[in-house]
């Protein structure tokens, strides 16, 4: 009798493994485990056995007959999956023809390298509690010129330079240091710090590396009992954030009508580390950032009192920045409008 | 500007350990930039005294000759181009593995099929001098074979430094020799040699006090309305013009200028070293006896003594002579009067003039010479005498046999103005942020000619510090400037950095900051454009180009660099079309935009206003851009915060940022965005009419949004959470019919008003052309009640409520019409 459960299960082995349809596999279904399948059949010849063997074959017919439904529950699943795949297959796409590819795919989008570096610039800043401030591209005389300590004589206010409206007392501003001065307005009272970035104006000819129209970064701050020793601690900080990694830097005089002493910044040569190369013109240092103590006469104008407060006040040259970290060799990209330009910058 | 080391040594005995670049960086770092150094007599040792004993013709060239010199051990035959190349002179000789400066090394080497065995130097390539005429001669007594720092000892080694005239913009003091050995003084820690003292004053009086007996040959009739600040004349009789001495000239050369004779030099070498300009005139052109100072009064031309004729205003000041102008102030003379071989008696001028006059007519001739850059800087009045006598003192080396003639001639000189400034060490190292003690501080000071003297007033002034005249004409004026004086003395590389105290204040990125940012990365991100930033200016003839209706004629430049760029512009609109134009020559779609800036032309004091936009152009092929841009900005608006309407204009509504009367706005593809109640952007498709002029194929839409008010706005977040639904809702779908050209919004803002409470959302499912041409536009109509299960009567009345309201908008259910 276990042999003959043993040769059934074999044929409904044999039986499963010719199945190409589910309607071959009901017929398989009922002719093994149906009412009046073979397994039904060997059940009811068990009658004519004795108890003890009723017990033993009983149980050995249950756990052939459980095996038999998972198995046909396995072949009727992948059965199932085949035909769907074979569906998925008429239903093709093509995976690689991505926009990437495609002639009418937009390609990149992406940001300015000005407003790349100017974001940077300004998340160092504000992470030092730098308020980030603006201010207007037309300005008057007073907020360009007079409020800085620039007087009525000095050269900046030639026409070579600046450029005039023709009421001649309205200007582009030819420096973000306006914002010096629109900042104090703002803010009042010290102690505060803030840095102005955006577009400054001068009247020269262009090339590869001038511009009438290119970027500035204005900053200061103001409060009681600033020394030139946190002026040198804080941009050695700045500059060490900007470049990632440890600079060094040395002031030399510098003459700059709103501030007193007035600073030349270098930093030494990042590329030769101060040894002396090409990049440095053998000097070892870099002429990066003009800066100083804000001169009295600037805070006066400013409605802040020399005596109770002073500070510090400098300015970055935004497009050198942007023009160095990307090896950008015209100046005259940035404004250029082309995307063939802004592509490059893209992510 | 060029400094002599050789020179600053008249004046200071400089430590003898310094090295060239020490030296160089201690007076960057302390007082003006040192572009570059230089040794010029490091060629002298590296060259020999040759004799050249023949010369004959080179076989294959007519300019070239072969000439064989005597090198002391032994000799040699040289290719050489010099016309003064004869036998019998004495020549500098480099031999074959020299290396001259600029880094070029002689190497054997045939010229025109001949070897020639070194090469006989001119001054140039030695560089003693700009000289390239011929081979520099040596004194016939210079001994064969020995080096020429050997044989001629005057021809000392000296170091040039290359300073860059900008940083001395504010040291009118720092423009000669004698005031920059101050400097290195106090630098270098070492006592300075005041050679113009008061013993030397005293005995330059008495000489010229000899001439005194005869009358003053010249006269001074100085215009105190013109702009001199000071006048000197002195007659000098007994003049031989020559060659100047050997020393002279050679400090000149070093200086970059070129020896001309003994009397140009001396002028020159007087103000290379006291740094204040003269004219020397040969006094035989000075007509009538008298010299006139006075403003030119009328436009006139004057020939300058370089030949060039110049154009005056009437508000130059000219020096004249009883007869007419003979030089401009401060600028240069005039051809007329300048010295020649022939002159035997002369004028020396020690003149001030005012700084920004001179600068002002300078700038406007074009004209920048030595003495105008000097003048420029404001000179100090109170140096013109000492500069007069050392020019005299100079003459009278060259010329032991000249006499003054007449008394000093003196017009027009200010008093000294006295400037005192309160302060004290404890001030100045509170400044610095390190100890100045008053040992320190007086030193410093007294070094740089400043005097120190202590007062008992309280807060830290302790001192006054009086301010020579040569400091106080600009420069210097108050206590920061001597906090400069002392500071760069230290070396600022000598304070050490100290963080400035904490204050606890947090600080967020402003709100009009945030929303650009947000708006870039929106457009970025969610528009997938690139940003491009175009100029801020431009010309009339952009603007008329795309029919804009605003010239701005109140913005533009008094000086523009180009028509093309001569004013401000009224809109991003003129500049977006030309760079799509541009771009669209290489691309056939593409989506940009520009967070940039137009400018508002107002009336009155306002002048003007900066606007901030934000403009988007999609630019595409067949398929219109249009709505896809609308899109995206309406989610703009939505991610920045800001509640919008959105409403279709009609081609005649007017609207702040493309006005009804500029042609490039498509008659039906615009839509105003109404944000915060006012019209603050538009999204249009740009009129092909506009578009044929800037050869745009192709189509176009464009955005603009203005954020000048907007951004000052503080961002506020209204997000609140509201319970989730916990009773089914229905859905009811229609399709209703409207005119082919009726806009969906409308329909949906039609059923919205449906007379019922429970209806919660309208959206279009469908839309489709019907064969009558008129729409059929499917609703679909979710209700739901937030506090129970609808019930099927509810359901019904709502959907009949639905109904009639789009019935009574005009809107009949489809099949009922």
């Amino acid at each position: 009798m276990l042999d003959q459960l043993k040769a059934l299960e074999t044929s409904f082995e044999e039986a499963l493994g010719n199945v190409e349809t589910e309607a071959q596999l009901a017929d398989i279904k009922a002719r093994f485990l149906g009412k009046k399948g073979e397994l039904g059949g060997m059940m009811k010849s068990l009658g004519q056995a004795s108890p003890e063997e009723r017990k033993t074959l009983g149980q050995a017919v249950n756990v052939t007959k459980g095996r038999m439904a998972t198995r046909l529950e396995e072949v009727r699943s992948s059965l199932e999956r085949k035909l769907i795949d074979q569906k998925l297959e008429k239903d093709w796409t093509d995976i690689t023809l991505r926009s990437s590819l495609k002639h009418s795919g937009v390609k990149e989008a992406g940001l300015h390298p000005v407003t790349i570096v100017q974001r940077e610039l300004e998340d160092i800043f504000l992470s030092m509690g730098f308020d980030i401030l603006d201010g207007p591209h037309i300005e008057d005389d007073f907020h360009n010129f007079t409020a800085l300590n620039i007087p009525e004589t000095h050269p900046a206010r030639d026409m070579q330079d600046t450029f005039w409206f023709k009421d001649m007392n309205h200007l582009l501003r030819t420096h973000t240091s306006t914002i010096q001065v629109r900042g104090m307005e703002e803010k009042k009272t010290p102690p505060f710090k803030f840095v102005g970035p955006g577009k400054v104006f001068r009247c020269e000819a262009t090339d590869a590396s001038h511009e009438a129209v290119f970027h500035q970064m204005e900053g200061m701050l103001i409060g009681k009992n600033i020394t030139v020793a946190h002026l040198i601690y804080f941009e050695k900080t700045l500059l060490s954030q900007i470049f990632k990694r440890d600079v060094e830097i040395r002031l030399r005089p510098g003459f700059f009508p709103f501030v007193e002493p007035g600073f030349e910044l270098d930093i030494q040569c990042l590329i030769c580390g101060g040894k002396g190369c090409k990049v440095c013109k053998q000097v070892g240092w870099v002429e990066l950032l003009p800066c100083g103590m804000t001169h009295p006469n600037v805070l006066r104008h400013g409605g802040i009192d020399p005596e109770e407060y002073n500070g510090f006040a400098f300015g970055l040259g935004l497009d050198r920045l942007v023009m160095m970290r990307y090896g950008i060799d015209d100046i005259r990209h940035l404004h250029g409008g082309h995307l063939d330009f802004s592509r490059q910058f893209a992510k | 500007m060029n400094i002599s080391i050789d020179w600053i040594k008249d004046f200071v005995s400089l430590p003898q350990e310094l090295s060239d670049k020490e030296i160089s960086e201690r007076i960057t770092l302390g007082v003006c930039e040192v572009e570059g150094w230089e040794r010029t007599g490091a060629m002298l040792s590296k060259v020999t005294v040759a004799e050249v004993t023949a010369t004959q013709p080179h076989p294959d060239a007519d300019k070239l000759k072969l000439a064989t010199v005597n090198l002391g051990d032994g000799e040699a035959t040289v290719v050489c181009g010099a016309p003064n190349c004869t036998a019998g002179i004495k020549v500098p000789y480099a031999a074959l593995g020299t290396s001259f400066p600029g880094g070029f090394t002689l190497e054997p080497k045939k010229i025109r099929g001949v070897l020639s065995e070194g090469m006989l130097c001119a001054e140039d390539e030695l560089g003693l001098s700009e000289d390239h005429e011929g081979l520099m001669i040596l004194p016939s007594n210079a001994p064969v074979g020995k080096t020429l720092a050997d044989a001629l000892p005057e021809m000392v080694n000296d170091l040039v430094l290359d300073i860059d005239n900008k940083s001395l913009t504010h040291r009118p003091d720092l423009w000669g020799h004698y005031g920059m050995a101050r400097e290195f003084a106090a630098v270098f820690h070492v006592p300075y040699q005041d050679k113009m003292n008061a013993e030397w004053m005293e005995s330059m009086k008495a000489i010229i006090a000899q001439g005194a007996s005869e009358e003053a040959p010249v006269t001074l009739e100085v215009d105190a309305d013109s702009a001199n600040r000071g006048f000197l004349a002195l007659a000098v009789d007994g003049i031989e013009v020559g060659e100047s001495p050997a020393w002279m000239q050679r400090r000149l050369n070093a200086a970059g200028m070129r020896p001309i004779n003994s009397i140009v030099d001396v002028s020159n070498y007087a103000m290379l070293e006291t740094g204040i300009p003269n004219h020397i005139f040969d006094r035989s052109t000075v007509r009538g006896g008298k010299i006139v100072v006075r403003r030119a009064g009328e436009e006139q031309s004057f020939t300058t003594l370089d030949g060039q004729e110049r154009t005056m205003m009437a508000s130059d000041t000219m020096v004249c002579d009883a007869q007419g102008p003979s030089a401009i102030a401060g600028i240069m003379g005039g051809l007329e009067s300048s010295v020649t071989e022939n002159t035997t008696g002369v004028l020396l001028e020690v003149a001030n003039w005012e700084d920004a006059s001179i600068r002002r007519t300078s700038t406007r001739l074009g004209l920048r010479t030595d003495a105008s850059q000097r003048y420029e800087k404001c000179l100090d009045s109170q140096r013109l005498e000492s500069a007069l006598y050392r020019i005299l003192e100079l003459l009278r080396e060259l010329n032991p046999q000249c006499r003054v003639v007449g008394s000093l001639q003196s017009a027009n000189m200010p008093e000294p103005v006295e400037l005192s400034i309160p302060t004290g060490p404890a001030r100045i190292s509170s400044i610095l942020g390190r100890n100045v003690d008053e040992k320190e501080f007086t030193r410093i000071l007294e070094a740089l000619g400043f005097g120190v003297t202590s007062s008992d007033s309280s807060e830290g002034f302790t001192h006054h510090v009086s301010v020579p005249t040569w400091r106080s004409t600009k420069d210097v004026e108050c206590e920061a400037d001597i906090v400069e004086e002392i500071g760069r003395i230290i070396g600022f590389d000598n304070i050490d950095p100290v963080s400035p105290a904490h204050d606890i204040a947090a600080l967020r990125l402003s709100s009009g900051k945030t929303m650009e940012r947000q708006a870039q990365d929106f457009l970025v991100l969610r528009g997938r454009a690139l940003e491009v930033m175009t100029y801020p200016l431009v010309g009339a003839a952009l603007l008329k180009k795309a029919s804009w209706p605003v010239l701005n004629e109140n913005l533009v430049l008094a000086n523009a660099l180009s028509p093309d760029s001569d004013r401000m512009r009224p809109s991003l609109i003129p500049s977006l079309l030309s760079a799509t134009a541009e771009n669209r020559k290489t691309h056939e779609r593409f989506r940009l935009f520009e967070s940039g800036r137009s400018y508002a032309q107002l009336e009155g004091e306002a002048f003007s206003q900066d606007l901030y936009q934000l403009g988007v152009v999609f630019q595409d092929t067949k398929a219109n851009p249009f709505v896809e841009l609308a899109d995206v900005a309406e989610e703009l608006l939505s991610h920045l915060g800001l509640p919008a309407r959105i409403v279709p204009m009609t081609p005649d509504a007017d609207h702040p940022l493309v006005p009804a009367s500029w042609p490039g706005r498509h008659p039906h593809e615009a839509l105003d965005l109404q944000i915060m109640g006012r019209s603050r952007g538009v999204v249009f498709s740009l009129h092909p009419q506009v578009a044929r002029s800037f050869k745009i194929k192709g189509r176009t839409a464009m955005a603009i949004v203005d954020l000048t008010e907007l951004r000052s706005l503080p961002l506020k977040d209204k997000t609140s959470f509201r319970s989730l639904d916990r009773f089914p809702g229905s859905i009811f779908d229609l399709t209703v019919v409207t005119a082919a050209h009726e806009h969906a919004a409308k329909v949906v803002a039609a059923a919205s008003k449906a007379k019922t409470k429970v209806l919660r959302n309208v959206e279009v499912l469908d839309v489709f052309t019907m064969e009558s041409g008129e729409k059929a536009l499917t609703l679909r109509v979710e209700f739901r009640d937030s506090a129970k299960t609808l019930d099927a009567e509810v359901i019904k009345t709502a959907e009949d409520a639905v109904i009639q309201a789009l019935e009574k908008a005009g809107y009949p259910l489809r099949g009922q019409a």
